[in-house]
């Protein structure tokens, strides 16, 4: 073992003074990426059911497409922090992080310490393709560079917009029919609509126990304040968005716009029409409601936690309120923290080629699907899916995910790679899903805002004053939302006044200057 | 002094080996990590490592003053834990004592087994028994509520309720279990007492109160300095699990505060000086607490 350990070294050693000798080794474009091999060590993170990355069908054929060995070591994700954090606390660290999911506050922190290596000089020349999507995509750029105009990591990207829809709309198509009824487009008829399905039998049981509505408050206050125009700049900034008026940022919860939201959903709550116990939802929840014919509305990503019999019932939305926006909508960008470069890495320029390919159409493919013929097949609609040979593998005991994780290592999310149509594996892009966001997609926000990126200063306010506030702000609601607390003018103003008194004003302030550096280089000011 | 230690550790010499290994444990688990204390002092940057990051002092806790709602946590955090003491710290002495009157055996292990099952539940599963007993729509306790003629309570979602239901499922989940401590001090209550008592002609109520009781006193006031060192420290899951947007004002605890800031904002030495504030106000308790059962009971820890 320890033999092997030391001829290890010796080996990356090796590799990494034959990279210092020799930067010149990397090519200008194309396969393979360095003339002379080297080897990378990476660090993954590991889910549950996935083997040994080494082992995936994928991994050998790259290796020899590229010239680069790469050396895994990988790490279960559930101890995958701590293992990480361990790693920049010692010198052992390996040439690249990859699929770790490290938040954006945590790469600013790496760093600042000089632990990992800043990629922004490097991008233009060495990651073509992701630099190409980031320069049409400006927020992916917006989202990736940190307050001092660092890059440190590449990110998961999300370019169907199946994929970037985290919340998406399907009706009880056997409700709808029962009834007569058509999917609302206005106001008055989404509240006719809801309260067909609350009052009309539509499950033929004689009782009053249909769900029309049902979600966790979060998404209920995301949706219903979309009908009003609030949470106008995506799901990433649920408390903050823009006021059209007055051009400026606001403090969505405080807005005239909520307040009538909220008196309307008030009204809906209160004849039954939201469920009564959103304020305990999860997704287990829906699942049951809708497996005991329950349930008339279903919100989420696709219908994967449905029992295949109850999804049956569910149709998507064929389009949403006029006028109304639907903010449930993410950024190009999924989430940072993919393909992290460490300060150990002897060649920064080959290991950015080594994974820019993942940032093309066929790059995207093979990562997901892997080799044509081999592991997937065309269909005729232009998807692709798994050999029929791998997927009779999967059995009662063994999950489709464990039997494709097989191929190559996308499972467990976080992957420097884009999530598009075809070559993207996940559930969001079968067709039901792919209808309901094509048709919600006209209503979703002109500029989404990324996740945030703060500097210290700001952050120390953000997590303060700005998480109590969110706090007060969303309880609040839930108490206008349920009538626990009336919506009259008074409790209004005394709920705007404690909101003051939390300090809005000082964390607009902030939020302003975090909003103007993002829209900057997003263009959008 | 240190004559009669030499003198002892020639004579105990196995007595004291034998301590070795636990003296170990405690000195690499619970001490040395001790050392990563100091981050609540610094600006903990893992790269760094704990003496080379930088120092700012009290920093942190001034922050945590001045934050709008830290007086609200720390004021949830003690009714909380005093009424959880209330209730879960006399309850299993009743249930011993009751225990211990029984006369039928068989009985008397079934009330034990059914007490003590649910304190292998892990408190998951007791968060989820109780959002499914207490749901609206379908729950038991609502059902029961229906059935004469009242109105069914949303329980999870009520400010008032949160306190209760913590409490009682706390001490469902708790009694059976710490019962047997007391349970074990009463078999060690010398029986010719009972004995002397009843030819003098006592009431089984009277050598409850003369006899056993004063007999586990000791028993009892030493797991009083225990509890009152966790008084604090809040178990952090099940609080957390029974946060909902409605009960946040009275379910918000430094255990939670803790886990927001440090875990989900990623801001370890802020946490880690809450924790360490936290840690503090549990040993001053206990040391007072020692002190005063010392002076009325002359029993004490040390």
């Amino acid at each position: 073992m320890k033999k092997l350990v030391s001829l290890l070294l010796a080996l990356i050693l090796l590799c990494g003074c034959a990279a210092l000798a020799d930067a010149g080794i990397v090519t200008a474009s194309g396969f393979p990426v360095v003339t002379e091999p080297i080897t990378f060590t990476v660090m993954a993170s590991q889910s549950a059911i996935q083997p040994d990355f080494s082992t995936m069908v994928i991994i050998p054929v790259y290796d020899e497409m590229t010239g680069i060995k790469i050396d895994w070591q990988c790490v279960a994700s559930s101890v995958r922090s701590e293992k990480i954090s361990a790693a920049v606390t010692s010198s052992e660290m390996p040439d690249i992080f990859f699929k770790c999911n490290i938040s954006a506050a945590n790469l600013q922190k790496y760093g600042a310490q000089g632990a990992i290596v800043d990629l922004a000089p490097y991008l233009e020349e060495y990651a073509p393709n992701f630099w190409a999507y980031a320069q049409e995509n400006p927020d992916v750029l917006a989202a990736v560079t940190t307050p001092d105009g660092q890059i440190y990591s590449l990110p998961a990207i999300a370019d169907a917009p199946a994929t970037r829809m985290n919340k998406k709309l399907y009706y009880n198509k056997v409700w709808m029919d029962k009834l007569g009824l058509e999917q609302p487009t206005t106001l008055d008829e989404l509240y006719d609509f809801l309260y067909a399905m609350r009052y009309n039998d539509p499950n033929g049981n004689g009782e009053i126990d249909e769900v029309p509505m049902s979600e966790t408050t979060g998404t209920l206050f995301q949706v219903f304040g979309g009908l009003f125009g609030v949470g106008n700049r995506g799901t990433h900034s649920s408390y903050y968005d823009m006021d059209t008026e007055t051009g400026m940022v606001r403090y969505s919860y405080t807005s005239d716009a909520f307040r009538e939201c909220l008196e309307f959903m008030h009204k809906c709550y209160e004849e039954g029409l939201i469920d009564q116990e959103c304020i305990t939802a999860k997704d287990s929840r829906y699942t049951a409601l809708a497996a005991q014919d329950q349930l008339g509305c279903y919100f989420a990503t696709n219908l994967a936690l449905l029992a295949a019999k109850d999804a049956e019932n569910f149709v998507p939305a064929e389009g949403w309120i006029e006028g109304a926006v639907w903010p449930t909508m993410r950024s190009h960008l999924h989430s940072v923290g993919a393909f992290v470069v460490t300060s150990k890495c002897e060649n920064v320029e080959a290991a950015l080629r080594w994974v820019d390919y993942f940032y093309t159409d066929e790059g995207v493919t093979f990562y997901h699907y892997g080799i044509e013929g081999q592991t997937y097949v065309k269909n005729e609609d232009g998807s692709l899916s798994f050999t029929p040979e791998i997927l009779a593998q999967v059995t009662g005991d063994k999950s489709y995910d464990e039997v494709v994780s097989q191929v190559g290592p996308y499972c467990g999310g976080n992957n420097p790679t884009m999530m598009s149509w075809p070559g993207y594996a996940g559930a969001e892009l079968s067709p039901i899903p792919m209808a309901s966001a094509e048709a919600i997609l006209p209503y979703t926000p002109d500029v989404i805002w990324p996740i945030f990126t703060y500097t210290d200063e700001e952050l120390k306010i953000v997590n303060s004053t700005g998480s109590d506030l969110n706090t007060y702000a969303k309880k609040t609601a839930v108490e206008f939302l349920t009538g626990e607390r009336e919506l009259n003018d008074e409790e209004w103003s005394a709920f705007l006044a404690q909101c003051d008194e939390m300090g809005v004003a000082q964390m607009l302030e902030v939020m302003e200057g975090v909003i103007d550096r993002v829209e900057a280089i997003m263009g959008t000011r | 002094m240190l004559k009669s230690i030499q003198r002892s550790g020639r004579k105990y010499w196995d007595l004291y080996l034998l301590l070795i290994p636990t003296a170990v444990y405690f000195v690499i688990f619970k001490y040395l990590p001790m050392i990563g204390l100091q981050i609540a002092f610094r600006d903990y940057m893992p790269r760094l490592g704990y003496w080379d990051s930088p120092w700012l002092g009290l920093d942190y806790f001034r922050r945590f003053f001045s934050f709008y709602s830290s007086w609200r946590i720390i004021l949830n955090t003690l009714t909380l834990s005093a009424l959880n003491l209330l209730f879960t710290f006399p309850l299993p002495i009743l249930l011993a004592l009751l225990l211990n009157e029984m006369r039928a055996a068989g009985y008397k292990k079934l009330i034990q087994t059914v007490t003590y099952a649910p304190h292998f539940l892990s408190t998951v599963v007791i968060v989820g028994m109780i959002t499914a007993f207490c749901s609206p729509s379908s729950g038991v306790v609502n059902s029961i509520i229906k059935i004469f003629g009242g109105e069914p309570i949303y329980f999870m979602a009520k400010r008032e309720w949160f306190r209760p239901l913590y409490v009682i499922s706390e001490v469902w989940s708790t009694m059976g279990w710490n019962s047997i401590i007391f349970l074990s001090a009463l078999t060690g209550v010398d029986q010719q007492m009972y004995e002397a008592a009843r030819i003098d002609g006592a009431s089984r109520w009277q050598t409850l109160w003369r006899i056993t009781l004063p007999s586990i006193l000791p028993t009892i006031s030493i797991m009083l300095i225990i509890n009152c060192g966790h008084v604090m420290s809040l178990g952090f899951e099940k609080v957390y699990l029974m946060q909902t947007d409605l009960n946040i004002d009275v379910s918000r605890v430094i255990s939670t505060f803790v886990y927001e800031q440090g875990i989900l904002a990623t801001q370890t030495s802020y946490a880690s000086a809450i924790g360490l504030m936290n840690s503090l106000v549990n040993f001053i308790l206990v040391i007072s607490v020692n002190w005063i059962s010392k002076k009325l009971s002359e029993v004490s820890l040390w």
